[in-house]
């Protein structure tokens, strides 16, 4: 079960440990294309991607492992890989008002998912030793990030109030014990934190150029008709609003609500800049042909055009995921695990927006189209 | 300051307020037990007492919905996570709990104890018992399950459920691990039962379409596997498909079984008929072909006579 890497995997991780000033080289870790977990399905993938993320915990969370996290609090139902996140926002010691919400919204997400969860272990196969869970973790978290506050206690007692039986007896004791402990929190657990670190920004909007126009040369595309076309001929045309999904993805927080949100930016772009075309690749191009992608994107709301459509890769899979740098792994052509990622592409086929693992509002991607006229 | 050091003092912050509210919460939470329950909760944990008075207790606690009654849920899980106890009736309190899930909201507070449970009756004697276990545990993705069922395939000796059991549950996810031993099995023709289980398990992997329509053209190979193949390729990579099935269906040579289902996979797309398949189907309706092919054949005009005329 052991891919080559794992020795080395191990061996940064110790390193790590040793000197917590080296926690950056985690980072590349986590990204969903690391070799590590190529070859892997979504479990195992997801396990080893859980230990690791806790390690931020104990080795303090750099800002730019921040998005990570929060993706992670925000958008996964996984209970292990949410009890990871948790840990792993202990690790930032400033308060976030970022966090807390992340946190809050992972609580509202675990209702009746708890699980119990061992993060001590990266290997699946070794014997669980299971001492807490998804939820005992985030409420741990919320407890111990300064800006949690008699409003976060309020928001959890909300939580706690609408779906009173979600949760087992541990984690309910927990849940009353946090409320009281926020509510009641004094200024001397504030002065705890050192004269703070700045409140952390993370980059939620980046406008790096991922890739050159090259990369895109030889990538044939066929759209949800059976149209086949390249690529550059359907970016050259407009700025265009790139996003990427899979019809089977089981997580509804990522691509179902990204096509679905697509769909709902394409009917405020047609009232202000109905020139910006929609163009929604799938990450699993063997499996998500000209049917699937028409379904996928009619059951969803998408109203299709000519400058609206969804594509598979014909031909150039590997080129276009390298001009974005896509956060997305696989075992096979089973996509494991993926980001959230959207982008900006003007007609010179230069990206001037990146909306990454975040969940990125209809609004916000108007703004960004409309302020860059 | 050390994240470490930080994270101590709050937590030791936490744990002195906690003291404080012990017990707090847990008061709204006092079960309010009918008549009987108690009862039937005592007579359930009792293991000297007969085997059917404890069934009797299960479908008593099953009738009064165990989930408003902490002390039944607790007793249900506690005798599905015994080793010790009989496996009849453990897989009865199985059951009961298995229905309960259902309603997810309230269940959710014992879904960390039924995770445990189900977990340590994938040790049990009775083969239902752990089929059962492992269904529910796969069903939900569970890592743990997933990788025993996985161990057992590469080693019989130590399976919790039967191969074609293990099979059968693997490809419940789509993104899971069990991709290379699927590949193994497909690939050997030693167990045609197991392979066809593996073939159709693989049938959402695009990578295997080459595997799918090698094996369906073969002449050579087990009609079950060509068939299985014949239709992941239609799954996978139609227009493949297509070009491969109108070859064999005009092979008089070829299996009938296989020309027939061959034959029913292209009646059910929509694409539009080829004239020369409908030549064809016409030809096998005529032929002293087996009832089966030529039925097969009628159908398909049957539904594309628009090509037909």
């Amino acid at each position: 079960m052991h891919a080559p890497n794992d020795i080395d995997v191990d061996a940064v991780v110790e390193r790590v440990q040793r000197e917590p000033a080296r926690r950056h080289e985690l980072i590349a870790l986590l990204d969903e294309n690391a070799p590590l977990y190529q070859g892997r399905g979504a479990v195992v993938s997801g396990w080893i991607r859980a230990w690791l993320m806790a390690k931020f915990g104990e080795v303090g969370l750099p800002p730019e492992a921040l998005p990570l996290v929060v993706e992670v609090l925000e958008n996964d139902l996984e209970p292990r890989a949410v009890a990871a996140a948790a840990l792993a926002s202990r690790g930032m010691v400033a308060p976030s008002a970022e966090i807390v919400a992340a946190l809050l919204t992972a609580l509202r997400n675990l209702r009746g998912r708890d699980e119990p969860v061992d993060l001590e272990t990266r290997d699946i196969t070794l014997p669980t030793r299971t001492t807490t869970t998804a939820g005992l973790e985030l409420l741990a978290a919320l407890r111990w990030q300064p800006a949690a506050d008699a409003r976060t206690a309020e928001a959890i007692e909300a939580i706690d109030h609408e779906w009173p039986d979600a949760w087992n007896p541990r984690v309910g004791r927990a849940l009353a014990d946090t409320v009281l402990a926020l509510r009641t929190r004094t200024p001397a657990t504030l002065e705890l934190v050192p004269a703070l670190l700045s409140p952390q920004k993370p980059y939620v909007h980046t406008a790096l150029p991922v890739g050159t126009a090259n990369n895109l040369e030889s990538v044939i595309v066929e759209d949800q008709s059976g149209a086949r076309l390249p690529l550059r001929q359907y970016l050259s045309r407009s700025e265009t609003v790139v996003a990427f999904f899979y019809t089977r993805c089981q997580n509804p927080n990522k691509c179902s609500t990204t096509i679905t949100k697509l769909a709902e930016l394409r009917r405020e772009l047609t009232k202000t800049s109905p020139m910006t075309q929609i163009a929604a690749f799938t990450y699993d191009p063997g499996y998500d042909l000209p049917e699937r992608l028409l379904r996928y994107g009619a059951d969803r709301g998408l109203k299709f055009s000519d400058t609206v459509r969804m594509f598979r890769t014909v031909v150039g899979q590997p080129e276009l995921q390298s001009f974005f740098a896509l956060h997305v792994g696989y075992n096979g052509s089973i996509v494991n695990r993926h980001g959230i990622e959207l982008f900006l592409v003007d007609a010179d086929l230069t990206v001037s927006r990146t909306w990454s693992r975040v969940r990125w509002q209809v609004n916000d991607v108007v703004d960004a189209i409309n302020s860059a006229r | 300051m050390d994240p470490r050091k930080y994270r101590a003092a709050v937590e030791a912050d936490y744990a002195k307020r906690a003291k404080k509210t012990a017990g707090r919460r847990a008061a709204p939470r006092v079960e309010q037990q009918p008549g009987g329950v108690k009862e039937q909760v005592a007579t359930l944990r009792d293991k000297s007492a007969k085997l059917s008075h404890r069934q009797a207790a299960v479908r008593k606690l099953d009738e009064s919905n165990p989930l408003a009654k902490p002390s039944a849920m607790t007793a249900l899980l506690d005798v599905l996570s015994d080793n010790e106890d009989n496996d009849s009736l453990r897989l009865h309190c199985l059951t009961v709990l298995q229905a309960s899930s259902f309603q997810s909201a309230a269940f959710g507070r014992y879904t960390e104890q039924y995770t445990e449970a189900l977990r340590a009756a994938l040790g049990a004697k009775d083969e239902r018992l752990r089929e059962q276990a492992m269904d529910v545990l796969v069903l939900s993705n569970d890592p743990y399950a997933q990788q025993l069922l996985i161990n057992g395939l590469h080693d019989p000796a130590s399976a919790v459920v039967p191969p074609d059991q293990a099979l059968r549950m693997l490809s419940y996810n789509t993104h899971g691990e069990q991709y290379e031993i699927l590949r193994d099995i497909a690939a050997s023709k030693d167990e045609p039962h197991l392979r066809n289980l593996a073939l159709q398990a693989l049938a959402v992997d695009s990578s295997s379409a080459n595997t799918f329509a090698s094996i369906a053209a073969d002449r050579d190979d087990d009609p079950d596997a060509r068939t299985t193949s014949a239709v992941a390729l239609k799954s996978l990579a139609p227009e493949r498909f297509k070009d491969l099935a109108e070859r064999v269906i005009a092979d008089d040579d070829d299996d009938d079984a296989v020309r027939a289902a061959m034959l029913t996979a292209l009646s059910g797309t929509s694409a539009k008929a080829s004239r020369p398949l409908v030549r064809e189907a016409q030809r096998i309706v005529e032929s002293d072909a087996t009832e089966e092919l030529r039925a097969a054949a009628g159908s398909y005009l049957q539904r594309h006579d628009d090509a037909n005329q």
